[in-house]
Formats: C-alpha cells, sequence, structure tokens
C-alpha cells in the first residue's frame, strides 16, 4: 500500500464523515415534519367528515332525483289513463292526421302519426280532442280498435322541468310501460314531443 | 409519537446521500420518510431504525423510479464458484482523491452497497434484508466494484 492510499473501507469511511446536516438543518427538519405531520393529524378527521358528509348528499340528492322522477311518471301515468277512461266527445271527427294538426296548430307542433306506436293501435282515426297532460295543452287521439274498445295516443311538447327525464326513441331508449286499471300505457319521446298511448290489456 | 434521536436521522441523511448524492434531494428523502415513519404507531414499530432507513430507500425509489427503469443495468447473478465476498473489497487500498473521481462514476446501486458496507458496517445478508435484494445479485455488484476500483486504481496517476 502506497503512503497516499488507505483501504477502501477506510476511505470511504472518511469520504462520508464530513457528510452530515447541521444543526439548523436538523432543528428545521424537525420542524417541517411535525407540521406536516400535525397538518395531517389536524386536517384528517376534518377530511374524513367532509368526505363523509359529501358521500351522505350525494346518495341522498340520487333518491331525491329518483323520488321526484317516479311521482311525476306517476302522475303522468294517472294522467293519461284518466284522460282515456273519460272517453270525453270528440271535438274534431277525422281519419285525418294533418286536418287534426291544423285545428291543433297551436300547440306550437305538427301531430303526427308515430313510428313507435303498438301496430294495433294503428287501426281507425276517428278523431280527436284537446286535454290537459300535467296541466299542459295536449292532443288526444282517438283510435278504433273494436266495437268495444278504443286506444289513445297523446302528443304533447316535451318540457325536461315538467315531464322529467322520460326515454327518447330517436335515442334508441325503450318506453315507459306500466299497466294500470286495466289500461297498459306506454310512455316515450320523439325529440320534443312527449308520446303516451293508452289501450286496454286485452 | 415516535421520537428520533439526531444521530438517527443523520443515518438516514447520509444513507440518502448514497443514493442520490445530492444535498438537497437527500434532505427532501430524509423528510419524506420521517413523516411516514410519524404515522406509524409506535407501538407497532419494532425497529424504527431499520423501518427509517427502508423508507429512505422507498422514498428514494418511488421518486427515481422512471430514471431506474431506464438505467438498471441486467444483473446476472455471478456463481458460486467465482471467489466473491466483501473481503475481497478490503484488500483494495485506494488513494483518496481517486475514489472521490470514483464515487460519482458508481451507479446508485453500488454507492448504497460501498456506504452500507464500509460505513455503516453491514454484513451481506444484511444488506440484503435491508434492500430486498438476492445475497448472489450483491455479490455480483461487489465483483463488478472490485473490477471497477482496480482498473481506476492502476490509472490513478493520471487523475494526479
Amino acid at each position: 500500500m502506497k503512503p497516499s492510499e488507505q483501504t477502501l473501507k477506510v476511505s470511504i469511511k472518511s469520504l462520508y464523515q464530513d457528510i452530515r446536516l447541521s444543526d439548523e438543518e436538523l432543528a428545521d427538519l424537525r420542524k417541517q415534519t411535525a407540521h406536516t405531520h400535525n397538518r395531517k393529524t389536524y386536517f384528517t378527521p376534518f377530511i374524513s367528515t367532509a368526505v363523509c358528509l359529501a358521500v351522505c348528499l350525494a346518495v341522498f340528492y340520487t333518491f331525491w332525483q329518483d323520488s321526484i322522477q317516479k311521482r311525476i311518471v306517476d302522475n303522468l301515468m294517472a294522467d293519461v289513463i284518466s284522460n282515456h277512461l273519460s272517453h270525453k266527445e270528440l271535438v274534431y271527427q277525422t281519419a285525418s292526421v294533418a286536418e287534426l294538426s291544423r285545428h291543433f296548430s297551436y300547440l306550437g307542433f305538427l301531430l303526427s302519426h308515430s313510428n313507435y306506436v303498438d301496430a294495433s293501435i294503428a287501426g281507425d282515426l276517428l278523431g280527436a280532442r284537446p286535454c290537459l297532460i300535467l296541466n299542459v295543452s295536449a292532443a288526444q287521439l282517438r283510435y278504433q280498435l273494436d266495437e268495444h274498445h278504443w286506444a289513445t295516443v297523446f302528443q304533447v311538447r316535451y318540457d325536461k322541468n315538467i315531464y322529467g327525464d322520460i326515454p327518447d326513441k330517436h335515442a334508441d331508449k325503450q318506453a315507459l310501460t306500466r299497466t294500470q286499471q286495466g289500461i297498459s300505457v306506454n310512455i316515450w319521446r320523439e325529440g320534443d314531443i312527449l308520446f303516451a298511448s293508452a289501450q286496454p290489456n286485452l | 409519537m415516535i421520537e428520533l434521536t439526531n444521530a438517527l436521522l443523520q443515518q438516514a441523511y447520509r444513507y440518502a446521500m448514497s443514493l442520490v448524492d445530492n444535498h438537497e434531494e437527500a434532505k427532501d428523502i430524509v423528510h419524506a420518510a420521517y413523516t411516514k415513519l410519524l404515522e406509524k404507531d409506535d407501538k407497532l414499530l419494532e425497529n424504527p431504525q431499520g423501518y427509517l432507513l427502508r423508507c429512505v430507500r422507498n422514498t428514494f425509489i418511488d421518486q427515481k423510479r422512471a430514471d431506474i427503469r431506464r438505467t438498471t443495468i441486467f444483473e446476472q447473478e455471478v456463481g458460486d464458484t467465482i471467489d466473491i465476498s466483501v473481503h475481497t473489497l478490503e484488500s483494495i487500498a485506494i488513494n483518496q482523491q481517486v475514489l472521490v473521481k470514483l464515487w460519482s462514476e458508481f451507479s446508485f446501486e453500488e454507492r448504497e452497497l460501498l456506504y452500507l458496507w464500509a460505513v455503516e458496517e453491514y454484513t451481506v445478508d444484511e444488506i440484503s434484508q435491508l434492500t430486498d435484494i438476492p445475497r448472489g445479485t450483491l455479490l455480483s455488484r461487489i465483483y463488478r466494484i472490485r473490477q471497477k476500483v482496480e482498473k481506476k486504481a492502476l490509472h490513478q496517476e493520471t487523475y494526479l
């Protein structure tokens, strides 16, 4: 071994003997670490509580929205069935949808045959009369199915604020269906026109 | 709450320095490791010293993961037929200035191994336990370190 040389171990130890944090740096490190730790432990219960609260609110909001939507659909179904069963006298008697459309121009849209109405309803169009669906002016078209049975197709301008989320057939969604009081009801929309059909559940 | 002595913090700092060879980065690593340690329940921590050093290493690995993937050389374990042990390093003599030059050329794995062996005086098995690196891999590293050091030591006059 030359005079200027040492063993590798001793040389490495020498290399590291001056590698240290100063007293100031040590104190700083302790202070910073304590501050980080205290901040975490101080805020943790608040953060946990806030997260729990947010989750509860989100769940509650979802249930609340679902509950509102259900109530809207219930009321909608009730209006459709009530109007169908009341079987009031037709105001306009014609088999022409185009002619009916002129009478109902005040609704702000053209009446139409829906492509999605059950084929069994595409029977004899007898005519139409005005009605209300959730207090909104609508048209009620009546179809004769047989001697004793008829079907009704309602058309009204769709407003999400009034009718909530109604499936859009243009987006390939399934209609809402329900059978109540022996009447089979389908509700859907085609763009901004809401349709409802009612016919006896034979 | 766990209290660490200054000696332990200095040890953590030196270990971090062996890994990053940079004062500021080493301080950051020690801060992160110390903070992790404080989050542990001291009743469950049997060996705060060992845990702290492992935290230092893991923090370094996490921070440098991308760089490590790029630069890690595939290490083939050397068989038992070649005589390798830390004793082979102990017989090496070196000039301090040459070591300083050479130190910056070592990979972090080599610096770490040399630091733990020389400064902390760990055995190969203890180093293997701390770093989760197989004993064979460590012996391969010792072999390569020895070759590197001997090669540089032979040419040491060009550095002086």
